[in-house]
This record gives C-alpha cells, sequence and structure tokens, in this order.
C-alpha cells in the first residue's frame, strides 16, 4: 500500500506543476499565471521569491516531492539535510502532517480536514452509503426475481433514467424545484439554518435534517441506480446456477432459496463496487458540496484548486487515493468473509 | 426414539415390495419456443414399484430430464408448461397439489441429485449445512441434531472422517466426494423415492462403479425405489430391475431389464445395442443410428423413429403406433408396427 501511496503522490504533484497558473502569481493577485509584472515592478519580485523561498517553491521537483511525501520538511525551518536551520526538522505525509495552508500560515490543514470530515462530509457520506445499499439491494432483488414483468421494466427504465442524469444538473435542479425560486420547501444552501445556535436539541436536529435532505439524494441517486443494476444482474445470473434447483430440489421455499442460496452468491460483485463508493464519499463529493455550499471535504479541495493552494490540493487528494486503497483492501476482505473458495494467506 | 425413525407426517404408509409407488400417465411437458412449441415430454407412460430401480435411457434430448424435472415440478415455468396427463405418487396427483404440498413431498419423500455434483452444490455454505437445511426443514430437527445427522448421513455414504469433512466447503471436495455428499442430502430424510438424473456422467469411470454401488447398497438397506435417468446401458444393465427406453419425448419400449438387454424388439433399442462398442469385434466400424433425433419442434408424423427406422412403411407414417404387450415376458410393452420383421434386426 505504501509504495502505491508514493507512486499516488508523485503524480498529482507532477500533475500540479505541469497545470498552468502557480501559487505565487496567485497571491499577488497576478491570476493563472500570466508572467506580466505591473507598476510596483522589483518589489513585488522580491515578494514572489520570499514566498517560494517560505514555501519551498523554488526547490527542485524531487526536493518538492520529499517535503510532501515526507518524513522531512524541506522548507528554511525544516530538516539540515535540506540546508534547513533545524527547528522544525520532520514534515509531509509520512510524518503523519499535511502542514499547514499555502495563503494562511496559521491554519493546519489536517486539523481543518478532520474539522470538515467530522461536522459534513463523514455524516452526509455514511447517510448516502446506507441508503444507496438500503435501496438498491431490496429493488435489485425484487426485480431479478421478477424479471421480464412490467413491474422489472418500469424499475429498469427509471433506474436507466436515474443513471444517465449528471449529478451538477440534478443538484441544479433540486435547487431549483426546492428552493426559493420554486416550491419554498427546503434549504438549499449549508447544513444548518444561521440562528442554529440557538434552537433546542431536537429543533436542531430537524434543521439539519432538512438540510440535508437534498445533498443526499442527490448522492444517493446515481450510485442507487448502478448498484441495483449491479444487484439484479448478479441475481439472475445466480438464480439460474444448478445449486438454486438442488434447493427447490429439497422443498426449500422461495423466501430461503433467494434470501440464504442466491444472495450470498450475488452481493460478491456488488461488494467489488464499494472500494469505487468510499473514496468518492470520504473524498468529499465535489461538486455536490460547491453546489449546496456544504463545507465538507469536497469543498476544501475546490477552495485548494481555485487559489492554487498545493498543500491543500496535495492534503485532499492524497486523502482520496488513500481512501481508495482503503476502499480495495475491505472489498478484498469482504470477499473472503463472504466465498470461502477465496483465502489470502 | 431416534430422529431417524421419525414418520415421514403426510402418508404413514409404506408400500409392499412390488406395488406401485409412482406412476406416469400421458405425461405431457412441453416449452414456448421462438420457433413455436417443443414437446419435449409427450405423452410418457411408466410406473415405479416399490423398492425397485426403474431405468429411464435415450438419447440427449429424448425427454429422460424432463420427465424426472415435472415429478418434483421443478420445470421453470415459462417457458414450459404442462399440457396434461397425471403423475400419481401414493394415488396423489404431484401436478394439481399446491406449491406448499409439493415442497413438503421435494427431498422429504422424493428427493434427487443431479449430473453435475461440481455445479449442484452450493459453494458458498459448507456441505454439512446443506445436508442439515433438509432435515431441519422436514423434520423439525434442531441445530445439534441435524449437526450429528450430517455427520451420520456422510459417513453412510462413505466419506471418510465424517467429522471434519461436516465443516468443509464444496471446493474442498472432489468431484467423486462431492456426488456422496449429493447423494448424502438426498437421503437424509429417507425418502421413498430416489430421482438420479444421470448421476455418474459427469465422473471418472472407477468412480462411477462407486457411486452406483453406493447406490444400490443404499436402495437395498432402507428399501426406497430408484428411478435412474441415464444414456448409459452399462449404467442400466449394472442397477435396473425395469427399463422404460425413450425416444422424442415418448417411451417406445419397457420391460424388466433381462428382457430389454436379452430380447430388445424396438428397432430403436436394437440400434442403440448394436452401437454399443463392446458387442462389436475390434476393427470393425461401430454401426449407428442413421440420421438425427428429430427438433422437438417438428416431430414427424405417426411413429417418431420412422425417419431414422429400417423398417419404416407407409403405415408407420400415418397411425402412432402405441405401446403394446409383446411377447412371452409378463410386462413387456414395445411401440412399433413391425414387430415381426424387427426380431430379424
Amino acid at each position: 500500500m505504501v509504495p502505491t501511496l508514493m507512486g499516488i503522490i508523485l503524480i498529482i504533484l507532477g500533475l500540479l506543476h505541469a497545470a498552468p497558473g502557480d501559487p505565487a502569481m496567485q497571491m499577488m493577485g497576478l491570476g493563472g499565471g500570466t508572467g506580466e509584472v505591473s507598476q510596483e515592478g522589483v518589489d513585488i519580485e522580491a515578494k514572489i521569491a520570499k514566498f517560494k523561498r517560505d514555501n519551498a517553491l523554488d526547490r527542485n521537483f524531487l526536493v518538492q516531492y520529499l517535503g510532501h511525501l515526507g518524513p522531512f520538511n524541506v522548507k528554511p525551518d525544516g530538516h539540515e539535510l535540506f540546508g534547513g536551520d533545524g527547528r522544525n526538522p520532520w514534515g509531509g505525509f509520512l510524518s503523519f502532517s499535511f502542514g499547514s495552508e499555502l495563503f494562511n500560515r496559521n491554519k493546519m490543514i489536517g486539523a481543518e480536514i478532520w474539522k470538515r470530515l467530522k461536522s459534513t462530509t463523514l455524516p452526509l457520506a455514511i447517510i448516502s452509503i446506507f441508503l444507496t445499499y438500503l435501496l438498491a439491494l431490496p429493488i435489485g432483488i425484487y426485480s431479478a426475481n421478477r424479471q421480464g414483468t412490467t413491474i422489472d421494466k418500469v424499475t429498469t427504465l427509471g433506474l436507466f433514467i436515474l443513471y444517465s442524469i449528471p449529478v451538477f444538473w440534478a443538484a441544479l435542479m433540486l435547487k431549483l424545484i426546492f428552493g426559493k425560486t420554486g416550491l419554498s420547501l427546503l434549504p438549499v444552501m449549508n447544513l444548518h439554518s444561521q440562528d442554529s445556535d440557538q434552537l433546542g436539541t431536537m429543533a436542531y436536529f430537524l434543521d439539519t435534517a432538512k438540510h440535508m435532505i437534498l445533498p443526499v439524494a442527490v448522492m444517493t441517486y446515481g450510485g442507487l441506480a448502478y448498484l441495483s443494476r449491479q444487484m439484479r444482474t448478479g441475481m439472475i445470473e445466480v438464480i439460474h446456477q444448478d445449486y438454486i434447483r438442488t434447493a427447490k430440489a429439497k422443498g426449500l421455499g422461495s423466501k430461503a432459496i433467494v434470501f440464504k442460496h442466491a444472495l450470498r452468491n450475488s452481493v460478491i460483485p456488488v461488494i467489488t463496487i464499494f472500494a469505487s463508493i468510499l473514496p468518492i464519499m470520504i473524498g468529499g463529493s465535489l461538486i455536490i458540496e460547491v453546489v449546496f455550499d456544504l463545507p465538507g471535504t469536497g469543498e476544501y479541495m475546490f477552495k485548494g484548486l481555485m487559489e492554487r493552494d498545493y498543500n491543500i490540493i496535495m492534503a485532499t487528494m492524497t486523502l482520496s487515493g488513500t481512501m481508495t486503497l482503503v476502499g480495495i483492501l475491505l472489498s478484498d476482505i469482504a470477499y473472503a468473509l463472504v466465498d470461502p473458495r477465496i483465502t489470502y494467506s | 426414539m431416534s430422529t431417524e425413525t421419525q414418520s415421514k407426517g403426510s402418508s404413514g404408509a409404506e408400500e409392499k415390495s412390488g406395488e406401485v409407488l409412482l406412476q406416469v400417465k400421458d405425461l405431457r411437458t412441453h416449452f414456448r419456443g421462438d420457433e413455436g412449441i417443443a414437446k419435449a415430454v409427450d405423452g410418457v407412460n411408466y410406473s415405479v414399484l416399490a423398492g425397485e430401480t426403474l431405468g429411464i435411457v435415450g438419447e440427449s434430448g429424448c425427454g429422460k430430464s424432463v420427465t424426472a424435472l415435472s415429478i418434483l415440478g421443478l420445470v421453470p415455468m415459462p417457458p414450459g408448461f404442462n399440457a396434461g396427463g397425471e403423475i400419481l405418487f401414493r394415488g396423489e396427483n404431484l401436478l394439481e397439489v399446491d406449491e406448499r404440498r409439493l415442497r413438503e413431498i421435494r427431498g422429504n419423500d422424493i428427493s434427487m441429485i443431479f449430473q453435475e455434483p461440481m455445479t449442484a452444490l452450493n459453494p458458498v455454505f459448507t456441505v454439512g449445512n446443506q445436508i442439515m437445511e433438509t432435515v431441519m426443514l422436514h423434520q423439525g430437527m434442531d441445530k445439534m441434531a441435524a449437526h450429528q445427522h450430517a455427520i451420520r448421513m456422510l459417513e453412510k455414504v462413505g466419506i471418510p472422517s465424517p467429522e471434519q469433512r461436516v465443516d468443509e466447503y464444496p471446493h474442498q471436495l472432489s468431484g467423486g466426494m462431492r456426488q456422496r455428499v449429493m447423494i448424502a442430502m438426498a437421503m437424509a430424510c429417507s425418502p421413498s423415492l430416489l430421482i438420479a438424473d444421470e448421476p455418474t456422467t459427469a465422473l471418472d469411470v472407477t468412480i462411477q462403479a462407486q457411486v452406483l454401488e453406493l447406490i444400490s447398497e443404499l436402495q437395498k438397506r432402507e428399501g426406497m425405489s430408484v428411478l435412474l435417468i441415464t444414456h448409459d446401458l452399462g449404467v442400466v444393465a449394472q442397477t435396473a430391475d425395469h427399463v422404460a427406453v425413450m425416444y422424442a419425448g415418448k417411451v417406445v419400449e419397457y420391460g424388466s431389464v433381462e428382457t430389454i438387454f436379452g430380447k430388445p424388439c424396438h428397432p430403436y433399442t436394437i440400434g442403440l445395442f448394436h452401437s454399443l462398442p463392446d458387442l462389436a469385434p475390434p476393427g470393425v466400424r461401430l454401426s449407428t443410428i442413421e440420421g438425427i433425433v428429430p427438433s422437438a419442434f417438428r416431430f414427424p408424423s405417426g411413429c417418431r423413429f420412422r425417419t431414422r427406422c429400417p423398417l419404416a412403411s407407409d403405415r408407420c407414417a400415418e397411425i402412432e403406433p402405441t405401446l403394446e404387450r409383446f411377447g412371452d415376458q409378463a410386462g413387456h410393452t414395445v411401440a412399433c408396427h413391425h414387430l415381426e420383421e424387427a426380431e430379424k434386426l
């Protein structure tokens, strides 16, 4: 896992350097890296140079990579090995440090991510994953066992439509329909009302729940459509297997056949999907958080991208990468639990 | 009282040897297909006597498996449907009883083993679990008793160290072992009829003999009847008391194993025996039955074998021969217009 992660970090940093724009220019209000130097001339040049030096942005690519990866701090206050004064020798992901924001030296990125995860991204992700599986599995099982009937065809069509709708469009449409512009039924921004501090526990809870409805709906529908299709396909494949006929020949009822003999075999493909859902959920759904103005990790990544804050981008992207790896690991473990033919030694 | 000798609930009457246990009367199981209706089983008659083995022989696609599946209501419907006939088990028409009653009979009074032991067992449950399921369902045994019973059953079918094997998964067993497990599962409730659908086809020759021997031995010990479906005349000779030869959805000849093997009368049966390798001297090409089995969508008029029969006449095309008593052997019936000429084949 660690070598894979090192590779991931290398690729992200490489892409960042290849992309136009640069944090120093951004800070000076010069935007997308046009290189044009205005009125104050030399003064600004000096400021930029100092900013680059302070954040080790003037070092070569490999040293910068090492700075992000750790365990050394390569900034001027870092390890002597890299010409620092040794006040603060360690840093980078290997020493579990994401550093501080480029433009706000007092704001630690690790703490900020944790705060955003706890308050926004994790609750949304857990509810969405739970809802996705809770709804998708029964829908898939139900339509598989009624393969070819009208109700199966209607469900299939409905799920295909859902699956085809792009997230950003769905989010905007829901805002238009349910927000002040339309039915005025639900709040469309943030997770809490502005006066939520003054509310009682129950009212606060209700307020949050109301704010969550739209984001959760948008986060859930796509996965729901995809997952229930997978479940249906898996189930249909399994109910034509010989061992299902054996189970019938034993005299088992259709419930026992579907929920004992067929289910365990057909969830195997569905488990794999968990690996791809987890990173999206934890890494934050960038589009959804931005559209609904939710202070989560996805929105943080967006902020980093807009400001060319390499540190924020590196931290949030690495988190997503790690979550992908964790997701794959979890699916592998789940595989072995469900299917006795798979063992890891 | 040991759980093994628990009463059968429904019909406690144990048949005396030689009485009719199962009678199939004019059974017609058809399938709807793109080309019309396939008459896979079209007017089949036979009966299984208590304590005996009836062998059903025929080429692939002659409808022998479908008759067996029809008995337990395991023919997938749709596309299959019942177009007439009766299946009387202890006087009860299995085609008319409801699904609940059928489930009580399956695995308890009549059980079934299949051709492919590799796929007929559920890969994600232990063999013990799959055996226990049957007795817990039909005899209301608790888990502990069922587990003990599963071990006894595995011992009965000759699986070494059953205490250990009972907790293993199907993929940990060889093909022969798995077929033994299938037999143990089918025998778990001491059924009065065991339907064995090509039980040895997928096994090595040496294992085949062992499995057949095991079935015969269990049959003698338990006094049950066996309906043995096979395309292998050798298997029939070794185990059956009576033989029904099927061709194109119909029984064309029925008699005791001695009669059929000693003096086959139907041109098709005679053709089958002529195409056996061990009857031909070395160096001589095996004789074959000319032509191919007609499609179940378009059977020829009159006698269905006439397109391949050396004796076919105009009469064969006009009038379909019915099973008539023939010769001096009791219970020997043949469906052919040209029996006198057939004797000379």
